[in-house]
């Protein structure tokens, strides 16, 4: 035998896999050759270094006792592994995705929820003046006093569009908070709207407020004072 | 009668089948390197032994079935493609050996001046672990559970012949991780006779 084939056969003479005659020829082989018997030294130590530091850790006692319960009860109740490896892991995501959608839809919910309901609290109590009272709560039925104006007019003083393209607001009442009303033109509307004269004056209004466009439909007014001289008594019902 | 052999499946399967079971959680534990997955993997080993139990033959070894089986469940549950053999770089392994032959030091000489007792169990564990997979498997099922090559080749499902070079590479790749450990960690000097 030469060092090739002895070197071959080195790793199963030291598993003791070898026929008797191929062992008996390393053997052989070993005893007069430096080289290989080192190469096998080296081998050796090695095996016998990795089986005495890998020790071997007792499986825990608790898969112990569920194993010997599983055998004794036929393995009844056993959970399906294949499940969670391997079919769970896929729906795992889309689970996540669907609760987190769900999620951000109720908070979106919530908050526009919120927000309407702010709006609706905050435009009477932003838009209205200290002084104003409720004749009707529910219907926004509300008596103020303001300065009738045109609109149009004010609105260009702050450098807006003379004329409103999306309300069309016209003539209305400037409340002493500054925010412009424009009045409804229906029949009793219209009554004011005709009157160029009345501008200027002080006037007590009732009527229904809208927030949202700032219209007032009017029932009532009353003038308490006049801009212009030649102004006289107005009446809505006449 | 149909009870009594039941009794009888049951009483064999966990006198001769549990006594592995230590051996079973070690190779699992190697192989998904979390105490978890491996407690799962040896309750399905048990499971699909148990289920299977009729087809073990008798006179053959246990332990070397039971590990075939774990082996396979492995493979089926926590390898991403299935059976698809681990994709070895025969390059890197032949420049690790050819490492070897520069060397000057092997096992031999740390013995001399007994030096292995100067390494931890640590190095020893992640020096195996760098291994692939294949070669770490042969190294232990061969060097820590004693089974012969022929038992081998049954659980790896390859030739005998395969199962020898296997584990006379892996030992090889074995040795010069440890010879570097040794460099680095200053047990050994560099350029020794």
């Amino acid at each position: 035998m030469n060092c090739m084939q002895c070197q071959e056969n080195i790793t199963p003479y030291i598993d003791n896999e070898l026929d008797e005659k191929t062992k008996k020829e390393v053997t052989a082989h070993l005893d007069i050759c430096e080289k290989c018997s080192s190469f096998y030294k080296s081998e050796y130590l090695l095996k016998s270094f990795v089986q005495k530091r890998l020790s071997k850790i007792s499986a825990p006692d608790d898969l112990k006792e569920s194993i010997r319960k599983s055998i004794r009860s036929d393995f009844s109740f056993k959970q399906n592994l294949f499940f969670r490896k391997k079919i769970l892991p896929y729906f795992r995501p889309i689970i996540a995705y669907a609760a987190a959608a769900v999620l951000v839809v109720f908070i979106a919910t919530y908050l526009m929820s919120k927000l309407w309901q702010q709006k609706d609290v905050d435009l009477s109590k932003i838009l209205l003046p200290d002084d104003f009272t409720y004749v009707s709560e529910s219907e926004n039925k509300i008596a103020l006093t303001g300065t009738i104006v045109c609109v149009c007019c004010e609105m260009k003083k702050y450098g807006g569009h003379p004329a409103c393209k999306k309300f069309g607001h016209t003539y209305g009442l400037k409340t002493d908070n500054g925010v412009l009303w424009t009045i409804m033109k229906n029949d009793k509307g219209m009554k004011v709207i005709d009157h160029n004269e009345l501008i200027g004056a002080r006037a007590k209004i009732t009527g229904w407020f809208f927030f949202n466009s700032n219209y007032i439909d009017l029932e009532e007014l009353e003038l308490t004072s006049f801009a212009q001289s030649d102004t006289k008594v107005f009446s809505l019902n006449k | 009668m149909n009870s009594s052999s039941d009794n009888n499946k049951k009483g064999r399967f966990e006198k001769e089948a549990l006594m592995h079971i230590d051996s079973l959680y070690n190779f699992s534990l190697y192989l998904t390197k979390n105490s978890d997955d491996a407690k799962d993997l040896v309750q399905e080993t048990y499971y699909k032994a148990y289920k299977f139990f009729h087809q073990f033959q008798e006179g053959t070894s246990i332990k070397a079935w039971l590990f075939k089986i774990l082996k396979n469940t492995f493979i089926n549950l926590y390898r991403k493609k299935y059976r698809e053999p681990e994709i070895i770089d025969y390059e890197k392994v032949e420049s690790f050996i050819g490492l070897m032959k520069d060397n000057n030091f092997d096992f031999a000489h740390l013995e001399e001046d007994n030096l292995l007792n100067k390494f931890l169990s640590d190095n020893v564990v992640s020096a195996l672990n760098q291994l692939p997979d294949d070669f770490k498997t042969v190294v232990l099922l061969s060097d820590v559970e004693g089974l012969s090559y022929k038992e081998i080749a049954d659980i790896v499902e390859c030739p005998i012949g395969t199962v020898r070079s296997r584990l006379s590479r892996a030992r090889k790749m074995l040795q010069k991780i440890l010879l570097n450990y040794a460099l680095k960690q200053g047990i050994i000097k560099g350029k020794e006779k």
